[in-house]
């Protein structure tokens, strides 16, 4: 997993509970990196799963909703350091282009990341079926980072989890325009 | 807040191990980067060098390649997939004549023989289809001179990514060799054909004489089978006192390589000896002899082809003789080029005469070009056609001949003549001419026959009706008893001749087919009273009663030809009386069937007189025949009544016999069908006779030349109380018509200065006068009465008339007449007083047929309007209307009162109240009058 997504979850740890919470975590956790991320590394994405439950179990908040929180703030990161991807017109134009042309993008850049097959389908203009799947179980994050993109192009959503199939491996998601 | 210190210290320290982890990835990655960029920079180098010296080596190999290419005495070349030329050598630039330049780009096609283009296609298709990598096939040229250039061809497909992208193909000049194969396998077929096709029995033998082959004509001669054949020798069929013959021929054979005309016997397997003419050919293998071709040929059977020809010949020959038939052959210009010695025969030419004669021109009657015109059209489409022409002999008469033209073709099928046949027909065309001629006569005759006939009854009527009619009028005068008998003995023999002229007269008409069907509804006991009535004078005399049983079931009145069944049985009856001596004559008739609205009824007269002898039943219907020549001593008569009573029951449709027992008497029996009707059927048709004439009254005017005729006339009509105006003829008549008017004319047909017909047709068409007019003729020509009433006259009575017939014709007119009130005695009005009876309705009741309701009702019609009539007439001014009220109310006022009413009310309505006003008040009051006892009717009814 990329540094950044370790160093962006950290900042926002720092941010939203204070560096006490932040050492709390690496102190709790069996971290091989001791809590010291780049965002040029790469590291074993389990360490992050490690910490985002440690941080739900000390702040009673449920891991997925710790996702979909990040998710949210991530897409901001992405948003201000890769502004290219975001040139579309809407929302649903945006994430019909993930998997045909960001992703492939992101691998030529770094050809060691692992990265989420997105499938969207458009029903009508105001309904939107996305499918998640990835071995990382992380769709909470990923609708964390479509409501960010929500926010952004400034169109409202109602994000939903239809199904959860593999036991979150592939996870249908729906979108649809409040 | 000391913890705070802590955890940023802590931070800290994270951060910087994080830098240095940053820092220390980034080193390593740039060192990856400058150490990638100088293996780049290694391999580009190599990569150059490695280049350099493969291109050079391409060179070469190419280099070499062209070389052969070029140098190669084959066309080699490419195309791509769609058979567009990428690349050919210069051998393709010598054998198309084209620079390479110009064939780059071509189609193969454009320099393939059209006859192969499908089939290359499909060979080209099916190498790529089925991915062959190699493949073989020959092929003819397209070139602009007649030379045939052949290519054999290897073509194999280029492939590019595993995709075939064109052809590389090598290909050979063969034309040398397809040549020489054509010409080996077309000497193969034409020996192959020669042999087998031969007319002739065909064989090929080995130097020792064994069958090598042979044709199928060669089995047939011989009758041996193939197999057979193959075992045998030569020697084996040579008929064996031809043996020696025949060895020496085959060593003339050997030694000249020929021979011919070998004439010799051969044996065939049912050992049949067959003439044959040999002739043959050696064979030669390396230089040695190796054995003979032989034409066989079966010269017994040419004789036998040869004797059927001329005796078909022969026999054609003579069957064309018999049948005299000139012949010529002409060419297609019709230019005579051979001439027959019939022909000669027929026409008295010689051949010198006509040959190159034109046939048209020279031979034909100068009226028939449009037929030759025909026939020459008919020969270019080969057809063979006939006609009838004359044509001119040497005498210069012309013959009369059917004339065929039957084209003949050269071998190629190209017509080039024709062979003219003439059969003189000039006898059969006089024979045709007589019989013209005798039919023309015949019917001249017929003609004559008929006019004759007219002619005579009017010659013969004319005095009858004299002698007839003056005797009758002094039977009546006051004469003495011997006075009165020879009156009566003259009036009874006019009315024999006029009975034996009518006799004549109805068989002419039945012979010459004139006789007509006279459809009448008829009372059938009124019919019989009047048959039986004919006769009862005679039967009175002798003492004869003539009785009538007519059979409860039949109707009263039928529908049918009274006119016939009157004539046929009065000549019964008639004879009947005449042969009874004593006894009875009796009248019986019976209904034997009765079906689709038909009776055939039995007509039986029942004599006691003398009989017929058996002999003579079978001739009695006969023309002219009685039963022996003392009966027209006796009992007078034609001997034609019989011959036409059955000659009229035939026409009829039905039948009559007769029954006879000489001495006992005879049953004549008639069957005939008529079909019933009911009496309403009748009444329109009938006249009610029974109303007496007031004969004073009627102006009559007589046209008639005749001056006996004119007196008989004057006189009958005296009889009646009756008086005639006389004119001369039509003209005259016409003259006295412009000053006089007249209730009836009645008009002789035949006149001198103006006939019956020309003085009718200006009454009619220019006098335009309706005046009844009764035709009175002596001519009983058939269609005489029909054309009577087609120039407008009314009725026909023949000369000598009944004084009965005449009186009831003129009656018939004279009532049929609107106005004719003026000369009826109705019976009712005779016994009453005229003025009185203003209203009846015994019109009603007639017309009605006694409906006593319906004649109510139509009073009650009558009342109404009647009232309204009086009410608007009285007020009326305009003398317009009033003329068209009296028009509406005319029919009521014909039907329901009298003669001056209708008088009354014609006037009014022409308006003549203008000038006499008291016609109005005079008519009303009639009217009120006629509503008033119409109203009482109703009444008392």
């Amino acid at each position: 997993m990329k540094g950044i997504v370790f160093t962006e979850f950290l900042e926002l740890v720092e941010e939203k509970f204070g560096l006490k919470t932040v050492q709390e975590i690496i102190d709790s956790c069996n971290l091989a990196t001791n809590g010291v991320y780049t965002a040029v590394g790469t590291y074993n994405h389990k360490e992050m799963f490690e910490m985002v439950e440690k941080l739900s179990e000390l702040k009673s908040i449920p891991v997925p909703d710790l996702l979909t929180e990040y998710g949210r703030f991530f897409f901001k990161v992405l948003s201000v350091n890769y502004p290219q991807f975001m040139d579309k017109n809407d929302l649903f134009t945006f994430l019909n282009s993930i998997d045909g042309y960001i992703h492939p993008e992101v691998l030529k850049l770094y050809p060691d990341a692992e990265l989420p097959r997105f499938t969207a389908a458009l029903k009508g203009n105001d309904e939107m079926q996305l499918i998640y799947e990835s071995s990382r179980k992380m769709a909470h994050f990923a609708i964390g980072l479509i409501l960010g993109a929500s926010a952004y192009y400034k169109e409202e959503m109602e994000v939903a989890i239809v199904k959860e199939e593999e036991g979150g491996k592939k996870v249908i998601i729906s979108l649809q325009r409040k | 807040m000391e913890d705070d210190i802590k955890y940023y210290k802590l931070a800290l320290a994270r951060e910087k191990a994080a830098r240095k982890a940053a820092e220390k990835i980034l080193e390593d990655k740039a060192l990856e980067l400058y150490q990638a960029n100088n293996e780049l920079i290694t391999s580009n180098a190599n990569l150059e060098e490695t280049l350099e010296i493969r291109t050079a080596q391409i060179k070469e190999t190419e280099k070499m390649y062209r070389h052969l290419v070029e140098s190669a005495n084959d066309i080699i070349f490419q195309t791509d997939i769609n058979g567009h030329f990428t690349f050919v050598n210069h051998t393709g630039e010598l054998i198309t004549g084209l620079t390479v330049s110009e064939i780059i780009g071509t189609h193969y096609t454009a320099f393939v023989d059209e006859a192969f283009h499908e089939g290359m296609a499909k060979l080209y298709h099916n190498q790529v289809e089925n991915n062959i990598e190699s493949a073989y096939f020959e092929y003819k040229l397209k070139t602009k001179t007649e030379e045939e250039i052949w290519l054999g061809q290897n073509t194999q497909l280029i492939h590019e990514n595993n995709k075939p992208i064109g052809f590389l193909a090598v290909s050979r000049n063969i034309t040398e060799r397809v040549k020489s194969d054509n010409e080996l396998r077309r000497s193969e077929e034409k020996y192959k054909k020669m042999f087998e096709g031969a007319f002739d029995g065909m064989m090929r033998v080995d130097v020792n004489g064994n069958f090598v082959e042979w044709n199928s004509k060669m089995i047939k001669m011989l009758g041996y089978t193939n197999e057979e054949l193959s075992a045998m020798s030569v020697q084996q069929i040579i008929h064996p006192d031809d043996a020696e013959k025949s060895k020496a021929y085959f060593e003339k054979l050997k030694k000249e390589g020929y021979y011919t005309n070998y004439n010799g016997r051969i044996i065939s397997k049912n050992n049949r000896i067959i003439n044959v003419e040999v002739n043959s050919t050696a064979t030669y293998e390396n230089g040695e002899i190796s054995g003979s071709i032989d034409n066989v040929r079966d010269v017994s059977e040419r004789v036998t082809i040869e004797d059927a020809i001329i005796y078909s010949e022969e026999k054609y020959r003579s069957i064309l003789e018999n049948l005299e038939l000139g012949l010529l052959e002409v060419d297609v210009e019709e230019n005579i080029t051979k001439v027959y010695p019939s022909f000669c025969a027929m026409t008295g030419y010689k051949k010198e005469d006509l040959i190159g004669k034109n046939h048209s021109q020279f031979l034909l009657h100068p009226d028939s070009p449009e037929k030759m015109e025909a026939q020459e059209i008919n020969r270019g489409e080969s057809e063979a056609s006939v006609y009838e022409v004359q044509i001119k002999k040497k005498d210069g008469s012309y013959t009369w001949v059917i004339m065929s033209g039957a084209p003949f073709k050269n071998r190629n099928g190209k017509i080039i003549g024709a062979i003219a046949i003439h059969l003189d027909i000039s006898s059969r065309k006089r024979i045709e001419q007589d019989l013209k001629q005798a039919n023309r006569l015949a019917e001249e005759s017929s003609k004559a026959k008929e006019l004759f006939l007219a002619n005579m009854s009017h010659e013969i009527r004319t005095p009858l009706n004299a002698v007839i009619g003056l005797s009758g009028l002094l039977r009546d005068t006051d004469l003495n008893d011997v006075q009165t008998a020879f009156a009566s003995n003259i009036y009874n023999a006019g009315q024999g001749l006029l009975l034996l002229v009518n006799d004549i007269l109805d068989l002419s008409k039945i012979a010459s087919g004139k006789l007509e069907l006279n459809m009448e509804s008829f009372d059938l006991r009124q019919t019989m009273s009047t048959i039986i009535s004919s006769s009862a004078y005679l039967a009175e005399e002798k003492g004869l009663q003539i009785s009538l049983n007519i059979q409860d079931d039949l109707s009263d009145y039928y529908k049918g030809d009274e006119l016939k069944l009157t004539q046929i049985l009065t000549n019964l009856v008639n004879n009947a009386v005449k042969f009874t001596a004593k006894g009875l004559v009796e009248i019986r008739i019976e209904k034997i069937a009765d079906e689709n609205e038909l009776h055939t009824l039995k007509f039986q007269v029942i004599d006691t007189g003398k009989g017929i002898a058996p002999d003579a039943l079978l001739s009695i219907f006969e023309d002219f025949n009685q039963e022996d020549n003392t009966i027209s001593k006796v009992f007078g008569g034609t001997g034609l009544g019989l011959s036409i009573c059955k000659k009229l029951v035939a026409f009829l449709g039905g039948d009559i016999y007769v029954e006879s027992t000489l001495g006992a008497g005879s049953i004549f029996t008639v069957i005939l069908g008529f079909e019933p009707i009911q009496q309403y059927d009748l009444i329109e048709e009938s006249v009610d006779f029974e109303d007496e004439l007031n004969w004073e009254n009627v102006k009559i005017l007589t046209v008639e030349d005749n001056h006996l005729n004119q007196f008989v006339l004057k006189e009958t009509l005296k009889r009646w109380n009756a008086s005639t105006d006389i004119a001369e003829n039509g003209e005259e008549a016409i003259e006295i018509l412009l000053e006089k008017n007249y209730d009836i004319i009645l008009m002789d047909m035949q006149m001198p200065i103006m006939d019956g017909f020309a003085a009718t047709n200006i009454i009619r068409r220019e006098l335009k006068s309706s005046v009844p007019i009764i035709a009175f003729t002596a001519n009983a020509l058939s269609n005489e009465k029909e054309r009577c009433l087609a120039i407008g006259m009314n009725d026909y009575i023949s000369k000598p008339f009944k004084e009965q017939e005449l009186k009831e014709k003129i009656s018939r007119q004279l009532k049929l007449n609107v106005e004719s009130e003026k000369y009826i005695l109705s019976k009712e009005v005779g016994k009453e007083n005229t003025d009185s009876t203003i209203f009846t309705v015994n019109r009603l009741f007639e017309m009605s047929r006694g409906n006593s309701e319906f004649v109510n009702k139509l009073l009650d019609i009558f009342i109404e309007d009647g009232e309204l009539s009086i009410a608007k007439m009285r007020t009326e001014q305009d003398a317009d209307l009033l003329g068209k009220l009296a028009h509406k109310i005319k029919p009521s006022i014909d039907y329901l009162s009298n003669v001056h009413m209708k008088d009354l009310v014609r006037k009014i309505e022409q308006m003549d109240f203008v000038q006499s006003p008291e016609l109005l008040d005079a008519f009303l009051e009639g009217l009120g009058d006629i509503i008033a006892a119409a109203k009482n009717h109703l009444k008392q009814s």
